[in-house]
């Protein structure tokens, strides 16, 4: 094929502007380097698409995550919220989570804004429609309006847009989420480029006229107060909230999804594509969840400026008449009007087999993925890969070595290495159970555990850095401060019987009367010379002093996970040569090529035993070079 | 690899038990349990002190320095009296101490490779010992827990799942209202761990080990059973007659075979009888046969079988094919009998996968054949299959640690923490029965079970 002259040069271009192109951009234009962002429609840059919140069990990690690397969502999500509260206060902090409801319009402008602002990025709207190499490597992109942008990298972040098909009902259409386009010309260069795609589906509910229900009928729920936020750099988020209210469905719902599944495209056959389980649509979980008589519905406003309410735990793509029918047997939502009718949206993803560590295709340089593309579900997860990719992206630009984030260091680690060594069958969805280290992975402690590791990008501004090195001092003053002695006495006594604990008889250390449940480092404060901390750093050093144990015995796991990570296979290793190799062993390796022990031990049908092996035979190989 | 490791490096029951302890904590381990001097290259006697500090039983302790070690590193032999019982308890204190954990399949000779010990020409048989080593254990494992054990410790796994899942679906709801509630958790786990406790007290290796493998030997009136006994235990226990039926009630007799305490129980012949006496004997022998380790089958070689034999030999045989050795008795007579028993032997032995084994109480003939026979059932065959049951106790016994910690946890009203232990438990059980992915199969019950998300 004949391409033109070469319209404009940039480092990288960036594939998408959704929650994980956004993330992409601005880490590798921070990074210092020239970045195109293309997108097939500014007014929907940073859209969210389906419900208008961020956060939330395990994505509420993600987000500060994201922030402590030195991102935008957090912050962006700290300017926009009409809502926050802290998820989970009463199951220990380890599943403690943040989630925000936004003002989705404001959130999209926030976001554009910060793309525009930076001076390294060119925001763009058209389409890719060729990814273009040279040498096996790519050496630019080709766009539908004809032109010819040349880079070294690429991460294609199309979210759900790829080939995208809506359904509702008999309404089937080639569209992306909200009436949008789809794109309909880079599913064939990524065939051309040998990758594999898959179909994946998910779904949105109805939204409906706030005018048109009865709140009074629904029992509301209200933000934390003082709002608490994402961002380590946010001082203070504090502002006037919205609420948010809850009704559930009933028999009446039920009966009239149960009569009606017939015209649902799911059962007539003309969705295809793999759903997810943790997003079911109503008429899944009727069918799936036959004995539960009720599912609690939330309804969301979509911002201050909108009449519009997000109907969440009702995802649907019933016939418009059925979701009319249904959601008129709803308490409080008998005479309301739907603004914007369900549908279920299956869409191109690839395989994220394809993909190393850092999210980089194994076998075309300078191709990177986010998103998903890479068959995830949900904003966070989006951003948090967005982020990690970009960085990647810009770290490979200037030929330095890869930053790592592995499955004992964040949620975005068990995120990465889940999808690039597991894969996925439907869209992923992050869930705290997943990360085995969960007691480490705190969402307060997202800065102490990855913005040191991410200085070197230079995407670290020196007031987080601070920020975090103030932190580390209090905690380090507050732990040496603590190894003191409480001698026996009626003020801490009174105070230990106060919160329910048994009093001291001989003199006690007073980290230990933190481990007791109910005694907090404020209440020692008053009665000891403590030094006067920081809340978060309060959160940290009473997490420790609960979780001690825990914390020691998932930091080892985390030492033998590096080590086996620190062991690197060679990148010719012909697996036929190993004889000792069980044969579904040999045959994942040779597919999946991992970098590592850590990687080949985490890939499932290769037993402790393959490792082992493998280890030997790597030594043995060294042993010849 | 900078844990640390311990193996039973001797077979189960011979004279003297020799642990292996390889790792960085060698020092450590034995500064807890072993008051003896630990000085490189020196082999020092003392006693081995178990947590409250009383004595467990004397031992000798070679210490080595790295990196002057088969492995390379810190590495000490620990050599006690070989009971099984001694070897096990030894085992257990070493996994008390926290600092060790039960060591992987041919792990000594991959760390002494991986730390330079050995030349590049033996890396090829090293990558072959681990092979062979982790799919003979496996097997062992699949063989020693075949049928009601193996349910068990697979019930156990997934009752915890079943828990962990609700755990899980209670901590990640984040629903506005909590759909999903923790409460029955404690009764579960609880549940569970009384089980496990049993499996592990009264579980068949815990019991053999203790009390003696129990070996029943049944068969028709008058086949030579308790010449066999008495052949077995080289000395005249029990009163032997030609005529039928002289043994009226079990007979038990504690003995050795390489060195696991077993019990040999005579029972009376079985046979159609009127005789009272005789009766209850026989439907002892039944009961017997029915509980015991390994059932020896004896069966009169010298003679052809006739049709109440025939039908005693299919009944034990179909109800007990697992544990049964066929044993053709008088060798010494056999001669004009040798196609019936050859027959027997290879019929028995080709279709229902049970040993035969031709013996004659008179010369000792066979003998040997039949006591390999015996310990092959109730002492895993070889070295690597001994250490493999003593991490599966080990992996029950963590378990039980994890799940009472889980119930502390749930009482402090620390769910988050209890998840941990839990997965711990999970995990523990998973090692015996070999679940895949272990994190793959929370999420799917998660997902299976409950209605969470959005």
């Amino acid at each position: 094929m004949n391409i033109g002259n070469i319209t404009e040069n940039y480092d990288i271009t960036i594939i998408g502007a959704g929650h994980a192109g956004c993330e992409a951009a601005l880490a590798c234009a921070r990074m210092g380097l020239k970045t195109l962002v293309l997108c097939m429609d500014l007014d929907s840059v940073a859209l969210m698409a389906c419900n208008p919140s961020i956060g939330g069990t395990s994505k509420g990690h993600l987000v500060r995550e994201v922030d402590a690397l030195g991102g935008e969502m957090g912050l962006a999500a700290d300017e926009c919220f009409i809502q926050m509260r802290m998820l989970n206060t009463g199951k220990g902090p380890a599943v403690q989570s943040l989630r925000a409801q936004m003002d989705k319009r404001r959130y999209h402008e926030r976001m554009k804004a910060a793309l525009e602002n930076e001076p390294n990025i060119s925001l763009r709207q058209d389409e890719c429609a060729r990814i273009l190499t040279k040498n096996g490597s790519v050496s630019g992109v080709l766009t539908a309006l004809g032109a010819v942008y040349a880079c070294r990298a690429c991460v294609i972040c199309s979210g759900v847009y790829l080939n995208s098909r809506v359904h509702t009902g008999e309404y089937h259409r080639d569209r992306g989420p909200s009436g949008l386009a789809s794109a309909g010309l880079l599913s064939d260069s990524l065939r051309e480029l040998g990758f594999e795609l898959r179909r994946f589906k998910t779904g949105t509910p109805p939204r409906v006229s706030k005018r048109s229900l009865e709140l009074d009928r629904m029992q509301p729920q209200y933000g934390d107060v003082p709002a608490p936020h994402f961002s380590f750099l946010t001082e203070s988020a504090d502002r006037v909230q919205q609420p948010c209210y809850l009704t559930y469905t009933n028999e009446a719902t039920h009966a009239v999804i149960r009569q009606n599944i017939d015209r649902s495209p799911m059962y007539t056959g003309a969705i295809h594509a793999t759903g997810t389980r943790y997003c079911p649509s109503i008429e899944d979980k009727i069918v799936r969840f036959a004995d539960k008589d009720r599912h609690q519905l939330f309804i969301e406003p979509e911002g201050l400026g909108t009449d519009e309410m997000y109907v969440q735990g009702l995802s649907t793509s019933l016939p418009r008449d059925v979701q009319e029918q249904m959601l008129h047997t709803v308490a409080g939502m008998e005479h309301c009007s739907i603004m914007r009718y369900g549908y279920a949206i299956e869409y191109d993803c690839i395989d994220p087999l394809e993909l190393g560590a850092e999210l980089k295709s194994k076998r075309i340089p300078g191709l990177f993925f986010a998103g998903q593309i890479n068959g995830s579900s949900g904003y966070e997860e989006a951003a948090a890969q967005g982020i990690y990719a970009g960085l990647n992206t810009a770290l490979f630009v200037k030929e330095e070595e890869p930053l790592i984030i592995g499955r004992g260091e964040a949620y975005l680690g068990v995120l990465c290495d889940d999808l690039t060594l597991k894969g996925t069958n439907e869209p992923y969805r992050m869930m705290t159970c997943r990360a085995e280290h969960r007691m480490m992975l705190r969402q307060d402690n997202a800065d102490m555990r990855l913005t040191e590791k991410a200085y070197r990008t230079g995407l670290i501004s020196p007031v987080r850095y601070d920020r975090l090195m103030r932190k580390k001092a209090e905690i380090d003053a507050a732990r040496s401060a603590l190894s003191a002695y409480a001698a026996p006495g009626e003020a801490i006594n009174t105070l230990l019987e106060a919160r329910g604990s048994t009093a001291i008889r001989t003199g006690t250390e007073l980290f230990s009367l933190l481990k007791r449940r109910g005694v907090a480092y404020t209440d020692l404060l008053e009665l000891f010379d403590l030094p006067d901390i920081s809340p978060e750093s309060r959160e940290e050093i009473e997490a420790e002093a609960l979780y001690g144990g825990y914390i020691r015995r998932q930091e080892a796991e985390i030492e033998k996970l590096r080590s086996l990570d620190g062991m690197l296979i060679p990148d010719g290793v012909d697996y036929r040569a190993v004889g000792n190799l069980r044969t579904e062993a040999r045959q994942k390796l040779a597919a999946m090529r991992p970098k590592t022990l850590g990687q080949a031990s985490r890939i499932s049908g290769v037993s402790p035993a393959d490792v082992s092996v493998l280890a030997v035979y790597i030594k043995s190989l060294m042993g010849e070079a | 690899m900078n844990d640390t490791v311990f193996a039973l490096s001797t077979p189960v029951g011979g004279a003297i038990a020799i642990m292996r302890i390889s790792g960085p904590d060698t020092r450590g381990v034995l500064a807890r349990l072993f008051d003896g001097r630990v000085e490189h290259r020196r082999a020092s006697f003392g006693r081995i002190v178990d947590e409250n500090g009383e004595t467990v039983e004397t031992a000798t302790v070679a210490f080595f320095e790295a990196p002057h070690s088969y492995t390379g590193e810190d590495m000490a032999e620990i050599s006690i009296h070989g009971s099984a019982a001694g070897a096990r308890k030894l085992s257990q204190l070493l996994t008390n101490t926290g600092l060790v954990r039960a060591a992987a399949p041919g792990e000594f000779t991959k760390r002494a490779y991986l730390n330079g010990k050995m030349d590049l020409a033996q890396a090829e048989a090293v990558m072959d010992l681990i092979s062979a080593s982790a799919e003979r254990s496996r097997r062992a494992a699949a063989m020693q827990l075949e049928g009601r054990l193996s349910a068990l410790v697979r019930g156990l796994y997934e009752e915890v799942k079943s828990a962990l899942a609700q755990l899980a679906a209670y901590l990640d709801d984040d629903s506005a209202e909590p759909e999903y509630e923790s409460s029955g958790i404690a009764d579960r786990i609880k549940a569970v761990a009384e089980e496990n406790r049993k499996l592990i007290s009264g579980g068949m290796r815990a019991r053999v080990l203790r009390e003696g493998a129990r070996i029943a030997i049944v068969g028709s009136p008058n086949v030579g059973k308790s010449s066999l006994l008495n052949a077995l235990i080289l000395r005249e226990r029990a009163i032997v007659t030609p005529i039928p039926g002289t043994t009226r009630d079990t007979l038990e007799e504690p003995a050795s075979i390489e060195g696991v305490p077993v019990v040999f129980i005579d029972t009376a012949g079985i046979r159609e009888t009127l005789d009272e006496v005789e009766s209850i004997g026989i439907s002892r022998a039944k009961r017997e046969a029915g509980a015991a380790d390994v059932i020896l089958l004896a069966v009169d070689g010298s003679r052809p079988v006739n049709d109440e034999e025939r039908a005693l030999i299919r009944e034990i045989l179909s109800a007990h094919p697992q544990n049964t050795v066929a044993v053709l008795t008088k060798a010494d007579l056999v001669r004009v009998n040798e196609t019936e028993a050859g027959k027997l032997a290879s019929g028995l032995s080709g279709e229902n996968c049970v040993d035969a084994v031709s013996v004659s109480a008179l010369t000792g003939e066979g003998l040997d054949a039949l006591k390999r026979l015996i310990a092959e059932r109730i002492v895993p065959a070889e070295n690597e299959a001994a250490v493999t049951n003593a991490r599966h106790i080990a992996a029950l016994e963590e378990a039980g640690r994890s799940m009472e910690a889980a119930l502390c946890r749930l009482e402090e009203g620390l769910p988050d923490a209890a998840f941990e232990d839990l997965r711990a438990a999970m995990k523990a059980f998973a090692h015996i029965t070999g679940a895949e992915d272990m994190n793959e199969d929370l999420v799917n019950e998660v997902f299976s079970r409950f209605c969470i998300g959005k």
